[in-house]
């Protein structure tokens, strides 16, 4: 498959609320101390639509601007690919909630926020990005179904994309059913050209055999702790700056081998 | 196929000729609505039983009563002793996915805990990727697979993703398509914005008054390169965002026109050189209206459009893929489907909207679909020669 460069990076996750802090943790650098996240606050949102979202649509637009700001390519001009397993776990349990009350109050908002394209309503409009947008999951495998989603877009599109990957842990009563434990979220800007500010560059094929774990045991609960964290060993290869094979998880019996050479 | 016409092709295929709707005054479960449904007939009394039991929900139901028909099991078979399971992707659209199953589990909530009842399998039924993992298992493939949901334009994006893969080497072949099933959620949730129609719909209407909210399942098959038995190629998709509002469409459709334009120039066709346009033709005001400036901006006002909603209703995440299929059916078929219900055009709308079921040679179609957050999809297919 084609090469793919990383331009970008963005993630924010307990005890990692930005590229910088992340790839420092990642190397060794830097103690990881899992504290807990402020609140999500884009930028990019106004006031009165920062109101109306909701928490996951505010975690996919953080880590959006952040990995767009680190890269050297404006918004409106990238494809994007929003992946989430679950999507918007608060707004169907409002929803659901609601319709077992005696008028069923569902509210417009809420229905509108519930479909799994919402984020990626909102950062269009918030950019002014008019070009193609995946909304998809994978299940457990849906950072990596992003990513090949993402290497689509670049590759046959020739159009650089922000893959974005992100999952919050879900409220009562469905937190027995939904195994996410923290927040995380990770955005990529990736693309088939090397430009002047290149992270790495990967190459992608899906494979059968064992996923990368990590050796920090901390690292590895929140690898574990969310589908989205599953960029995790990837992240780490960039930030080593050493080439590296990951593989990650992916659907039942298939993983994808990523050849991750640092840049 | 399957949707408020019947199962099968063909069921779908006579009612589209006849002029015969699909819709039915609203009798799900309790909503309690004053307007009409394309429900599809007997999915309660259905379950799915055996070693795929788990996955019983509405909207795996619907995915498995689709996949039995017209001989598509054996099309699937026959696809993997040619390219083998782990060379085929399955990549399906759905918009609210199995959240019935999960509207009937808080119903059925532990009066004093509030827990949710033991057999509630929110992974096989709710998580929005469960009718493709459903499905690869149903048919036991290896390749790659994932569900697109961007609302009402997902089972159509599916199509250019399914191309990407198969571009890019990771699978040969693929089985796209949608499902999106009846629940409370798109019913009293279109009902709180106020886009459901208490009359059946009536796409470019003067009169049209909203919505009628329909369930449907279908399945087509994506090929490197064509088998013996095809007739129809998929020529060309435009994917673009409106950037402009989360529930209405922009005023003057420009993102609409957008993915038109990027659809016909990936196929390298001009305007003129296609014989029929399947509209989205939601039957809202707004909605219509937008969509009529983008056609006529793209297409002027002599291509011959319908929007078959008033068959089927609107099927939301698998409007995309019934659409498509109806598209292929007036290419076999050579006919033009009417746009059913249409009794008064909109005077002030002025594509070409298809009032009469027509016989005629029909070779290449677009089919136009358009969902909420401004995500646009624009297909079109056309006879292999």
């Amino acid at each position: 498959m084609t090469d793919i460069y990383v331009y970008g990076i963005g993630i924010t996750a307990p005890g990692m609320h930005t590229w910088i802090e992340g790839a420092a943790i990642l190397r060794g650098d830097q103690f990881y101390d899992k504290t807990e996240l402020p609140a999500f606050t884009p930028h990019l949102l106004r006031p009165n639509e920062r109101r109306r979202t909701t928490a996951l649509i505010k975690l996919a637009l953080q880590v959006a601007e952040q990995a767009v700001e680190n890269s050297d390519i404006s918004a409106e001009t990238l494809c994007s690919v929003f992946a989430s397993s679950e999507g918007d776990i608060d707004i169907v349990d409002k929803i659901c909630d609601a319709l077992t009350q005696a008028d069923r109050p569902v509210s417009p908002t809420h229905f509108h926020n519930s479909v799994h394209n919402a984020p990626a309503g909102y950062w269009a409009i918030a950019t002014g990005c008019q070009r193609a947008s995946v909304s998809m999951s994978a299940g457990a495998g849906s950072f990596a179904g992003g990513l090949l989603e993402a290497a689509g877009l670049c590759a046959v599109e020739q159009c650089p994309t922000l893959l974005l990957s992100y999952d919050l842990p879900a409220p009562e009563p469905l937190k027995p059913l939904i195994h996410i434990q923290e927040a995380f979220g990770s955005g990529l800007v990736l693309g088939c050209e090397p430009r002047e500010h290149n992270l790495a560059k990967i190459q992608l094929a899906l494979d059968t055999v064992t996923h990368t774990t990590l050796d920090d045991t901390a690292l590895e609960a929140l690898r574990l702790s969310n589908p989205a964290a599953q960029v995790l060993p990837l992240l780490k290869a960039i930030a080593c700056k050493q080439p590296q094979s990951v593989v990650l998880p992916y659907l039942d019996g298939s993983c994808l081998n990523v050849t991750c050479t640092p840049l | 196929m399957t949707n408020a016409l019947g199962r099968g092709l063909n069921a779908s295929l006579y009612a589209l000729k006849a002029g015969e709707s699909g819709l039915s005054p609203c009798d799900f479960a309790d909503a309690d609505l004053s307007t009409y449904i394309g429900r599809v007939r007997d999915v309660d009394e259905e379950p799915i039983t055996g070693a795929l039991a788990q996955y019983d929900c509405r909207n795996n139901r619907l995915a498995k009563i689709a996949l039995e028909q017209d001989r598509f099991e054996h099309a699937v078979e026959n696809l993997k002793l040619h390219y083998g399971a782990e060379r085929i992707g399955v990549f399906l659209g759905t918009s609210t996915s199995g959240i019935r199953q999960t509207e009937i589990a808080y119903k059925q909530r532990d009066s004093e805990t509030g827990t949710l009842p033991q057999d509630f399998d929110w992974a096989r039924t709710h998580n929005t990727y469960s009718v493709a993992r459903f499905t690869r298992e149903y048919f036991h493939l290896q390749g790659p697979a994932s569900v697109v949901s961007t609302a009402c334009s997902s089972s159509a994006k599916v199509f250019a993703t399914a191309n990407r893969y198969i571009n890019m080497g990771v699978c040969d072949a693929a089985i796209v398509g949608g499902v999106d099933s009846l629940c409370l959620t798109t019913l009293l949730g279109f009902n709180s914005l106020e886009l459901v129609s208490s009359d059946v719909c009536r796409p470019w209407d003067t009169n049209r008054k909203g919505i009628n909210i329909g369930e449907a399942a279908g399945f087509a098959i994506v090929e490197k390169t064509p088998s013996a038995d095809s007739s129809i190629g998929l020529l060309g998709y435009g994917e673009s965002s409106d950037a402009y509002h989360m529930s209405t469409p922009h005023p003057q459709g420009q993102g609409a026109a957008r993915a038109m334009q990027a659809a016909l120039s990936k196929a390298r066709l001009s305007a003129d050189q296609v014989d029929y346009v399947n509209l989205h033709g939601t039957a809202t005001k707004s909605n219509d209206s937008s969509e009529d400036h983008a056609v006529t901006e793209v297409f002027g006002t002599f291509t011959p459009c319908s929007s078959t909603k008033g068959f089927i209703g609107h099927t939301l995440g698998a409007a995309g893929i019934s659409e498509s299929i109806i598209c292929m059916l007036a290419m076999d078929h050579n006919f033009l489907p009417l746009s059913l219900n249409t009794n008064e055009r909109d005077a002030s709308l002025t594509a070409q909207i298809v009032l009469e079921p027509k016989q005629c040679d029909v070779n290449i179609t677009m089919t136009n679909s358009f969902g909420f957050g401004g995500n646009n999809c624009s297909l079109v297919f056309g006879k292999l020669s």
